[in-house]
């Protein structure tokens, strides 16, 4: 308690989580009311019920498992709260102080959220400098996790179906996998509107994202997720084999745009034959003329001729 | 979040709580303050914190007990005997970092970092690979190795880079001052010799990179944050406004747009400030009658026919 009188909040919440977490039965607002230093100063209901909320409000941002139920102190059915102790409790192994280091340094080249890495590192066990590691570090990349990105994760972890608005239009999903790809973040997962698997821009969902229950989908080990891949590989056409040669001068460029998908035939004058898998035509067809006329589709014949005409048609 | 605040207060001592009481015979307050990364007056206040924190009805078993003497602290392991879960926010940007300090210098299976990732992999109950993937972009590890070596020792190196914007490549001797991912791209911030300014320059775009024999000639400059969006708008721009058909609307997610509008018949209205003549051709050839030149402050720039002959010459040769 500080010197004016008033609970220190740290201390509140601090006892509102012991009281939680170590409770048998789930506790009503009234009985929190009684045993929480800090609420019992409180006087009056709707300021305790002001501050509980609020509370309940930070329990929650900091994800610990604050649970709901009914209960029945009086015959009336009234809402209970406990902490989920199973889930509330960090389940690993513990770390060692190379491992805390190595993620430490991750987490100070790669700086990702506003202080998430840091406060999860705290949870493993501390900020354990790495060894040798004098230098005062620049980060490499700041990479942000936005608003609802957290759930999505969690839901992709735990099986849990959501519901969003994206387009303008409301989505039933499965959601399988979360990629981090150009800076942004994509969901990909099993559009119940659509009937297949599609990739959401996290950035652009409208509104909040509703997170069904834990378990409440079964992941179907034939169904292929494959997050974002080039475009050429897009799954929309019959699978063909393109051979494109590239110019010695833009050569690495172009197999480095390929991400190690393509056979690379290098010739004398150091141009390269690309040989690659394509399901997708359009996105074959751009990835050519991203080279502009430094490179040129040599089979399929049938692509190359669809390509020659597309050109002309734009003479 | 501000590390004073009474939520970051929490934050902390859920953490430091168990991990403090996890220690036999307690630890120095210096230990302490070193890795939670805070002072000891923090420390004193966080602990004194916890002078009253206990379960009901609060008789003096029941509350938690700590000692704090002689720069030494210890804690009974009674109540927070164990940190909390890792959130999912959490869990995502340790998993990301950690995915991409691997790409960076490589994945030792059994080294420390591979063994942590897998640990917290487990811990939050998704499979990296199949259920998360982090790509910062790509460039040759050689490469940011090489630069970012440069960028250390202070030392020039000589470069081929191809410049997307005129189409071709240049030997240019360069000084790394920084390596860093931004937007799905690796880049280093470096004085040019050519240029005779500072540059900006895409790693993976480096046709070569072969260490230079000169010791840095210019004094470093503090290079602002460049931000999500790399790309300045210049006085030599020239200005052109696209209609794209509906259903190629994803085309302009990695665009640096002027205005984007959507006119009522489905079709979407960019207008562009564009630096890079190439650029624009290529995207004019790839979009071909998808996108229609609405207006243009230089027509040159946007001659359709003219680039689709050029590239036709080497489908008829």
């Amino acid at each position: 308690m500080s010197a004016n009188g008033q609970v220190d909040p740290r201390e509140r919440l601090m006892s509102l989580v012991l009281e939680l977490l170590h409770t048998e039965l789930p506790l009503t607002a009234e009985e929190l009311w009684e045993r929480v230093p800090g609420y019992q100063r409180i006087v009056n209901q709707p300021s305790f019920r002001q501050a509980f909320e609020r509370d309940k409000k930070e329990l929650r941002k900091h994800g610990l498992p604050l649970v709901v139920e009914t209960v029945y102190p009086m015959g009336s059915p009234v809402d209970g709260y406990r902490i989920n102790r199973k889930k509330y409790y960090l389940d690993m192994p513990a770390m060692d102080a190379d491992e805390l280091a190595a993620l430490r340094l991750a987490t100070t080249l790669f700086r990702v959220g506003d202080g998430s890495a840091d406060d999860g590192l705290l949870r493993l066990g501390g900020l354990v400098p790495a060894a040798g590691d004098t230098d005062a570090t620049a980060p490499l990349a700041t990479v942000t996790i936005g608003e609802g990105l957290g759930e999505l994760f969690t839901a992709v972890a735990e099986r849990s179906r959501v519901h969003f608005t994206y387009g303008g239009v409301e989505r039933t999903v499965d959601p399988m996998r979360i990629d981090l790809n150009g800076g942004r973040w994509y969901l990909s997962g099993f559009d119940h509107g659509h009937g297949e698997v599609r990739i959401y821009r996290v950035d652009r969902i409208d509104g909040p994202v509703d997170v069904g229950q834990p378990g409440s989908f079964t992941r179907d080990p034939n169904l292929e997720v494959r997050g974002l891949v080039p475009p050429w590989l897009f799954l929309t056409d019959d699978p063909v084999t393109a051979r494109i040669l590239v110019d010695a001068g833009h050569a690495d460029w172009a197999i480095q745009q390929t991400d190690g998908r393509a056979v690379v035939d290098r010739r004398p004058d150091g141009s390269v034959v690309l040989t690659m898998n394509v399901t997708n035509y359009d996105g074959l067809r751009w990835f050519v003329l991203e080279l502009l006329d430094h490179g040129e589709l040599l089979e399929p014949v049938e692509l190359r001729n669809e390509l020659i005409s597309w050109l002309e048609g734009l003479t | 979040m501000s590390r004073g605040s009474a939520s970051a207060g929490v934050v902390r001592l859920l953490a430091m709580v168990p991990w403090i009481a996890s220690q036999p015979g307690g630890v120095s307050i210096a230990e302490v303050c070193d890795r939670f990364a805070i002072s000891a007056k923090q420390l004193e206040s966080d602990l004194g914190a916890l002078g009253m924190v206990g379960i009901a009805p609060h008789s003096p078993d029941m509350f938690v007990e700590v000692s704090l003497t002689d720069g030494w602290v210890s804690i009974r392991p009674q109540w927070f005997d164990r940190p909390p879960a890792l959130t999912a926010a959490q869990g995502l940007a340790l998993v990301a970092a950690a995915e991409s300090l691997q790409a960076v210098q490589g994945s030792d299976p059994d080294g420390p970092l591979a063994r942590a990732l897998a640990k917290v992999e487990a811990s939050i109950g998704v499979e990296i690979g199949r259920d998360v993937d982090v790509d910062l972009g790509y460039a040759d590890e050689t490469v940011i190795e090489r630069v970012s070596q440069a960028a250390r020792e202070q030392t020039s190196i000589d470069v081929t880079y191809y410049s997307h914007g005129s189409d071709r490549f240049t030997d240019r001797t360069i000084e790394p001052w920084r390596v860093f991912s931004a937007g799905g791209y690796w880049y280093t911030d470096a004085w040019c010799h050519v240029a005779g300014d500072v540059r900006m320059f895409r790693l993976d775009r480096f046709g070569s990179v072969e260490p230079g024999e000169a010791k840095a000639t210019v004094e470093r400059l503090d290079m602002p944050d460049h931000g999500p969006d790399l790309y300045k708008p210049g006085s030599d721009d020239v200005g052109v406004t696209l209609v794209i058909d509906a259903d190629m609307h994803w085309v302009i997610e990695r665009w640096n747009t002027e205005s984007v509008v959507t006119l009522p018949d489905g079709r979407v209205q960019v207008e562009l400030s564009v630096g890079s003549k190439a650029w624009l051709e290529r995207i004019l050839m790839q979009l071909g009658h998808r996108a229609q030149v609405a207006a243009s402050t230089d027509p040159a720039a946007v001659d359709r026919p003219a680039v689709a002959r050029r590239l036709l010459v080497r489908y008829r040769s």
